[in-house]
C-alpha cells in the first residue's frame, strides 16, 4: 500500500547541507506494522515526517526517490492534496504529549477541528458543532478516557501525560486513517503508561484495520508491537527484515549493539550496561564508508573506505555489512556472538 | 476566582491610597503656594486671607485630612489656576477628549503592530520583516513631537498648499492642529500610535516565531488543516499572550492622554492641565488628576489580569 523507494532528503541549514535521509527503500502492507528503529539523528524522524510532507518547505530538498500510496507519488502532490491526505489517510502521533497539544484549546475542540475538516455528517453534509462534539465524546471513549464528557471540555494541561497520548491517539484515528504514524509514542511516557498505550495502538489497529508505522529506540516496543523492522544509522537503512530476523539473525553490528544495550534479566548486577561508544556521524559531510564504521568493534579497512552493499540473506531479511561479504575474513556477528570472548583472542585487528 | 478580585479590588484601592497620600505630601514639599506665582503685588492681608479660604493655614496633617475626608465624599476640589472651575469639572470635560485621541491611538496601533509583527514572522527576513523592523525602529528612537512635525509640515502644510494651487479650494484634509471631525483626528491618533505600532511589532514578532516551532502547530498541519486556519486559530491565538500583558500598560499610558501631542496639535485634553498645574502648585488639580489617573491605570491593569486567565485557561488565578 505505502512504499518508499530510494527516499532521499536533504535540509539546508546555515552549516550547510545536512543529508539526513541518504535512499531509503521500506514498504508497508494492508494492516501490517512496521518498525523504524535507530537513535537521535539516524534519520527515523525525517523518513516518517516525509510521508506526510510535514518538514519544512523552506529549508527540505526531496533529492531523490518516491514515497507511493497506492501506486501514486506523494512527493508529486501538492499542498491542498497533501492537506486532504493528512489527518484523513495517513495520522500521525508524536513523542511529547505534553507540547504536541494546542495548550489554549480544550482537547474537544482539538478533536472537533480534524473531524470538522475531514468528515461529513449523518446527512453527507457539513459536519454540525454538535454532532462532531458527540462523535469526540466517542473518540475519547474509544481510547478509554474516563468521564469522557467532562474530560472533551477540558484543558490539555488538566489532564495527566498518558491521557493526552490518549487523546493524541483519539484525534490521529478521527477519521479512521489508513496509515498512522507514531514517532515514538511512548519515550515521553512513564514505563507504567507506555505497556497501555502500546496496547491501545494495538487494539485500534485490530478494530480498524489501520497500518502502523512507528518510530522508536526502544527494543522493547519493537517486540511488542512490529511484525517488521527497520534499522537506521547515518540516513540509511543497515539492517532490515521480519521481528525474528532482526532479534534472533541479526547481523548488522549496530542492531547488535542496539539489543545489547537493553537491560534484562539474565544481566549479572556487578555487570555494567553495555553500550555503543561515540556519537552518530555528521550528516553535513557523511562518511564515504559505511556510517557506523567509526563506532564498530567489528571495522575493518574497507568500512571506512567503501558503503557495503545491501546483502540479502532471505525473502525478508536484508544486511548492509562487509562482514556479510563472502570475501570478508572475519565471521559474521551471528557466529561471533555466540563465543564473543574467544573471538576476541583469536582476531587482532 | 471570586475571593481574588475581591483581594485584587482592596489591593487597587490601597495603592491608589498610597499614590495619593504621597502625591499630597510631595506637592507641599514644593516650595512657595499656590498663590506665590504672579503676586508680586499682593499685599500680605490678602494672602492672609486667600490662605485662609483655602484652609491652608492649617497644619499640614490637617490639610491632609480634610483632604482624604473630602476625597472619600468624591469632592475634589476647586482647582486654583482655572478660573476657579471643580476639578471634577474639567476632568468630565477634557477626559473624553483624552480618552478619544488615546483609544484611537491604542486601536490603530495595536491591529497594526500585531498584524505587522505576524506578518513579519509568517516572512522571516523577506522584505516585509525587514519592512517591520524598520517601522519599529523609526516608532521607537524617533520622538512623537519630532515625527508629528513632520508629518505636520508634510501633510498639513505640504499637502494643503498643494491642493489650494491645484484646485483653489482651501479644503484641509490632514488639518494641522485642533480636533473638531475625523480629519483632524489622524494625524495625531497615528503620532501617538507609533509608539504602540514599534513595540507590539517586534513583541508580536518574537511570540509568533517561539510559537510557529512548537510541536502543537506540526501537530495541527499533521491534522490537514489548512495554513490560513493553523495561523489564525492556533499561532496567532498563542502568541497573542505575551502581548495582552503589555497592553494593560499600554492602555492605562495611552488612553489618559499625552501632554506632548495635545499640546502640539492644540487638543483640549487633560495632558496640559497635569502638567501646568505642577507648575502653578494648583494642588487640587495635580491632585485629582493623580488620582483620577491611578484609579484609571489600576483598575486597567486589573481588567487585563483578569482577560488573561479567559484567554490563557493555564492561568489559575490564585486564591
Amino acid at each position: 500500500m505505502l512504499a518508499i523507494k530510494d527516499l532521499k532528503v536533504s535540509f539546508h541549514t546555515y552549516s550547510g547541507e545536512v543529508q539526513a535521509v541518504r535512499g531509503v527503500n521500506l514498504s508497508l502492507e494492508e494492516g501490517g506494522t512496521l518498525a523504524i528503529v535507530g537513535e537521535s539523528g539516524s534519520g527515523k524522524s525525517v523518513t516518517a515526517q516525509s510521508i506526510l510532507k510535514l518538514h519544512d518547505p523552506d529549508i527540505t530538498e526531496y533529492k531523490g526517490g518516491h514515497i507511493e500510496l497506492d501506486g501514486q507519488d506523494i512527493l508529486e502532490f501538492d499542498e491542498k492534496r497533501m492537506q486532504e491526505i493528512r489527518g484523513k489517510e495517513i495520522s500521525m502521533i508524536f513523542q511529547d504529549p505534553m507540547t504536541s497539544l494546542n495548550p489554549t484549546m480544550t482537547v474537544g475542540n482539538q478533536i472537533i477541528e480534524i473531524l470538522k475538516r475531514h468528515e461529513k455528517g449523518k446527512d453527507n453534509k457539513k459536519i454540525g458543532r454538535k454532532e462532531a462534539r458527540e462523535r469526540a465524546i466517542e473518540l475519547l471513549k474509544m481510547v478509554r478516557i474516563p468521564n469522557a464528557d467532562q474530560r472533551v471540555d477540558q484543558y490539555p494541561h488538566e489532564l495527566s501525560g498518558g491521557q493526552r497520548q490518549r487523546v493524541m491517539i483519539a484525534m490521529a484515528m478521527a477519521c479512521a486513517p489508513r496509515i498512522l504514524i507514531a514517532d515514538e509514542p511512548t519515550t515521553a511516557l512513564d514505563v507504567t503508561v507506555q505497556l497501555q498505550i502500546l496496547e491501545l495502538m494495538k487494539e485500534m489497529q485490530k478494530e480498524k484495520g489501520t497500518s502502523i508505522i512507528v518510530i522508536t529506540h526502544d527494543m522493547g516496543v519493537v517486540a511488542n508491537l512490529a511484525k517488521t523492522v527497520v534499522v537506521m544509522y547515518g540516513g540509511v537503512i543497515v539492517e532490515a527484515g521480519t521481528a525474528a530476523d532482526i532479534f534472533y539473525r541479526r547481523e548488522h553490528p549496530y542492531t547488535q549493539g542496539l539489543l545489547d544495550s537493553v537491560p534484562n534479566e539474565k544481566q549479572r548486577k556487578d555487570k555494567k550496561l553495555e553500550s555503543i561508544e561515540g556519537t552518530p556521524p555528521d550528516l553535513v559531510n557523511p562518511p564515504v564508508g559505511c556510517p557506523f564504521a567509526d563506532r564498530c568493534k567489528y571495522a575493518m579497512k574497507i568500512c571506512h573506505q567503501q558503503m557495503p552493499e545491501e546483502t540479502k540473506l532471505s525473502e525478508t531479511h536484508l544486511c548492509r555489512c562487509h562482514l556479510l561479504d563472502p570475501e570478508c575474513p572475519y565471521p559474521r556477528i551471528s557466529l561471533a556472538f555466540k563465543g564473543a570472548k574467544k573471538r576476541e583472542e583469536t582476531y587482532v585487528r | 476566582m471570586r475571593r481574588y478580585i475581591i483581594k485584587r479590588i482592596i489591593l487597587a484601592f490601597a495603592t491608589i491610597f498610597v499614590v495619593m497620600t504621597a502625591t499630597f505630601f510631595l506637592m507641599h514639599a514644593i516650595p512657595g503656594t499656590p498663590f506665590s506665582g504672579n503676586n508680586d503685588s499682593m499685599s500680605a492681608e490678602t494672602l492672609a486671607v486667600l490662605m485662609e479660604k483655602y484652609g491652608m493655614d492649617k497644619p499640614l496633617y490637617k490639610q491632609y485630612l480634610t483632604y482624604v475626608w473630602n476625597i472619600l465624599h468624591g469632592d475634589f476640589g476647586v482647582s486654583m489656576s482655572n478660573g476657579y472651575r471643580s476639578v471634577t469639572e474639567i476632568i468630565l470635560t477634557a477626559f473624553p477628549v483624552s480618552a478619544d485621541l488615546g483609544i484611537r491611538a491604542l486601536i490603530f496601533g495595536t491591529i497594526a503592530g500585531i498584524l505587522l509583527g505576524i506578518e513579519a514572522a509568517l516572512h522571516r527576513n523577506k522584505p516585509i520583516d525587514h519592512i517591520s523592523t524598520i517601522t519599529a525602529i523609526i516608532g521607537i528612537s524617533i520622538p512623537s513631537f519630532v515625527l508629528g512635525t513632520i508629518l505636520q509640515t508634510i501633510l498639513g502644510l505640504g499637502l494643503s498648499g498643494w491642493v489650494k494651487a491645484t484646485f483653489h479650494t482651501d479644503y484641509q484634509l490632514f488639518p494641522i492642529a485642533r480636533w473638531q471631525s475625523f480629519r483632524y483626528t489622524i494625524i495625531p491618533s497615528f503620532v501617538l500610535g507609533m509608539g504602540t505600532v514599534a513595540s507590539l511589532a517586534r513583541l508580536m514578532r518574537t511570540s509568533m516565531l517561539d510559537v510557529i516551532n512548537q510541536d502543537y502547530i506540526r501537530t495541527a498541519k499533521a491534522k490537514g488543516i489548512s495554513r490560513q486556519q493553523i495561523i489564525w486559530k492556533h499561532e496567532v491565538r498563542n502568541a497573542m499572550m505575551p502581548v495582552i500583558t503589555v497592553l494593560g500598560r499600554m492602555i492605562g499610558g495611552v488612553v489618559t492622554g499625552s501632554y506632548i501631542i495635545e499640546s502640539q496639535f492644540a487638543i483640549p485634553g487633560l495632558g496640559k492641565y497635569l502638567v501646568n498645574s505642577i507648575t502653578a502648585r494648583d494642588y487640587t488639580m495635580t491632585m485629582g488628576l493623580t488620582v483620577f489617573y491611578s484609579i484609571f491605570i489600576v483598575f486597567s491593569m486589573l481588567l487585563v489580569d483578569l482577560l488573561y486567565s479567559v484567554i490563557d485557561p493555564r492561568v489559575r488565578l490564585a486564591k
